[in-house]
């Protein structure tokens, strides 16, 4: 099967408030293949959200390199990055992150404009896989919990992109709906072909997959923590 | 789903700040082009319109004193003049024209000018008159102009009595009624604001004193009035060429009996280059104004700006590239600059209209509101620049968002 995600000599630092250099990442490798399921399991301060933030680009690691279908996304210049963020990554928060301005629609449609392609019809379209079709016009604040998670599913994966990063997506969720909220995402995923890396606490949830790696373990840094 | 969609979004949900923003913006650019505009067509109104003369002859006094009493019909007579020095430009074969004036009444504040029927009847400049006829000379008839029809509601037929000196005192009424005979059209000029007499009914009315050959005269009703008493308060004078113009300009300013203003247009000029500091002012004011609208529009948006950190940070995280967030934020400057130059050109008309009624009552001259100025697009374009200049600090704020920071969840 071709590599969806390629991770090679991975490290990233921060300074701490003591001036000190602290290392949160230090992978010599990571390889996720296309359209496969990886759970990404850690304590608190294992550097998962830092780890997902380096293989979105939205942070830049001290060193190592990030190949994304082949690209490799930590030499692209910045506009670039954001542009292959746009389109090859769909990114579901734990707090959905929804713009609250913004309606539904306008939500799905935003996260399409910034790949370059709007299509209010495929946008709708996707709103109704995740059974929002009558709340589309409604603003973040006039949905439930769990129809916010889902306007984030829609979002994250209404550019069809061929990997979909979630950060603790059912942590919002009450027990019985994260199941059905999981339930959704890896269905969507497997419809648009996509590689799917989870990270949760949820044992129940990790279960369900059949590769869960510990970053406690491919991070070498985290003993140093 | 541009940065403008995203930019009247966020507007729209602080639209109390977007109306104070653009009401701050409109009254800036708003008075600034007023400003210009009145600069312009005040000058414009003073100076460059053709008043018909050539020079203004009175006593000896400043040429602009002159000017002012005499065709603006504003401040004081300097004095008068002898009907012999009236005649002797009349019949000078240089003078093409020569229109004697005599002021020292009003009617409820409005000039009396005693007069010759040449003030209506010059073939170029003759006062227009729009209902019934010029007055006969030899009886107590008026003309009166627009606007003293206008604000007094004078019409044909009516019999006024003039007051003594130019500032109405209804102690000082005189015994003699005039009737009007006609009512002049809209000149747009200080003329609109003059009630016309002859002359000769002007040196005939009660208390009238003339002292044109030193000694104290005072006509009666019917008799014949000699010319060595006359007096002139000042002649209007139109001369064949502007050449000779200057040489009897200059002769008349020799002499100690008289005071030539000539050309009429710079002696204006030279009132306005005086006063030319109270408009530097007013427009350095009006530029201050404006800085200060633009820095309503940096607060405006640099208000928001901690809320909205969280949502630069998702519009990065989903792909938008730093600079569609400095599009944004210049784009939401764009558009309350835009609202507010917009909302400038109502505060515009409403200055222009409310300086243009005080001014056409004071001085008859009239300012066009919907006259164009050049402050009507270089004001706007000006404050639009500037708004976006002030934007580009919180503009270069969102450029700088640390979206890993800003996504980590709140609670």
């Amino acid at each position: 099967m071709t590599s969806l995600l390629k991770i090679t000599g991975l490290k990233k630092s921060y300074k701490s408030p003591d001036s000190q250099m602290n290392k949160v990442i230090d992978i010599a490798s990571f390889d996720l293949a296309a359209e496969s399921e990886v759970a990404l399991i850690g304590q608190s301060g294992t550097g998962k959200s830092t780890f997902l933030n380096i293989i979105c680009g939205i942070l830049a690691p001290d060193e190592g390199e990030v190949l994304v279908n082949g690209s490799s996304i930590t030499s692209l210049k910045e506009s670039a990055k954001d542009r292959f963020r746009a389109r090859n990554i769909g990114y579901i928060f734990q707090t959905f992150n929804l713009l609250q301005n913004f309606t539904a629609l306008e939500n799905v449609m935003i996260g399409m404009s910034f790949a370059g392609k709007v299509d209010k019809k495929m946008a709708m379209e996707t709103l109704s896989k995740v059974g929002l079709q009558d709340r589309m016009m409604y603003k973040p604040a006039q949905l439930s919990t769990g129809q916010q998670q889902r306007v984030a599913v829609a979002r994250a994966l209404v550019n069809k992109p061929s990997l979909v990063i979630a950060d603790e997506p059912t942590g919002n969720l009450d027990p019985e709906y994260a199941k059905t909220a999981m339930g959704l995402i890896r269905d969507l995923c497997r419809e648009n072909k996509a590689g799917l890396l989870v990270v949760s606490h949820d044992k129940e949830l990790i279960s369900s997959f059949d590769r869960v790696d510990d970053l406690s373990k491919i991070n070498n840094s985290v003993s140093l923590l | 789903m541009g940065s403008v969609f995203i930019a009247i979004r966020s507007l729209k949900c602080n639209a109390l700040s977007t109306f104070i923003t653009s009401c701050s913006i409109a009254l800036a650019c708003g008075l600034m082009m007023a400003v210009y505009s009145f600069k312009e067509q005040a000058r414009d109104a003073f100076i460059m319109q053709d008043i018909g003369y050539d020079a203004v002859v009175g006593a000896k006094s400043s040429q602009l004193q002159l000017v002012l009493n005499s065709i603006y019909h504003l401040e004081q007579s300097p004095g008068n003049i002898s009907w012999e020095l009236y005649k002797s430009l009349k019949e000078n074969r240089m003078v093409k024209n020569a229109i004697p004036m005599v002021v020292g009444d009003n009617y409820f504040g409005y000039r009396l000018v005693g007069t010759t029927t040449e003030i209506f009847t010059h073939k170029e400049n003759g006062l227009p008159v729009s209902k019934g006829k010029i007055f006969d000379g030899s009886k107590n008839e008026a003309v009166v102009g627009a606007i003293v029809a206008e604000k007094t509601g004078l019409k044909i037929g009516d019999k006024i009595k003039a007051y003594h000196g130019l500032i109405f005192n209804p102690e000082d009424m005189h015994d003699n009624e005039f009737e009007i005979v006609g009512i002049l059209e809209n000149t747009n000029t200080p003329n609109d604001r003059v009630i016309w007499i002859s002359i000769d009914s002007f040196y005939r009315m009660d208390g009238h004193v003339l002292r044109g050959s030193g000694e104290s005269f005072e006509a009666g009703a019917q008799v014949e009035i000699p010319d060595e008493h006359k007096e002139v308060s000042a002649v209007l004078v139109e001369f064949r060429s502007p050449l000779l113009a200057q040489r009897i300009a200059a002769q008349i300013n020799r002499g100690d009996q008289a005071s030539a203003a000539y050309p009429i247009a710079t002696v204006m000029l030279d009132l306005f280059d005086k006063v030319g500091w109270v408009h530097k002012v007013l427009e350095l004011v009006s530029w201050l104004i404006m800085v200060v609208a633009a820095a309503t529009v940096l607060v405006s948006i640099y208000n928001t700006m901690n809320e909205r950190r969280r949502e630069f940070a998702i519009f990065r995280s989903l792909g938008a590239p730093r600079s569609r967030l400095v599009s944004i934020i210049l784009s939401q400057a764009f558009i309350l600059s835009l609202l507010g130059v917009l909302g400038g050109f109502i505060f515009y008309f409403i200055i222009l209209s409310v300086a243009g009624q005080i001014i056409r009552a004071q001085t008859g001259v009239l300012l066009e509101t919907f006259k164009f100025s050049h402050a009507l697009w270089f004001g706007p374009v000006a404050m639009i620049i500037i708004s976006l200049f002030v934007a580009m600090i919180p503009a270069f704020k969102a450029y700088r968002t640390d979206v890993a920071e800003n996504l980590k969840p709140t609670s």
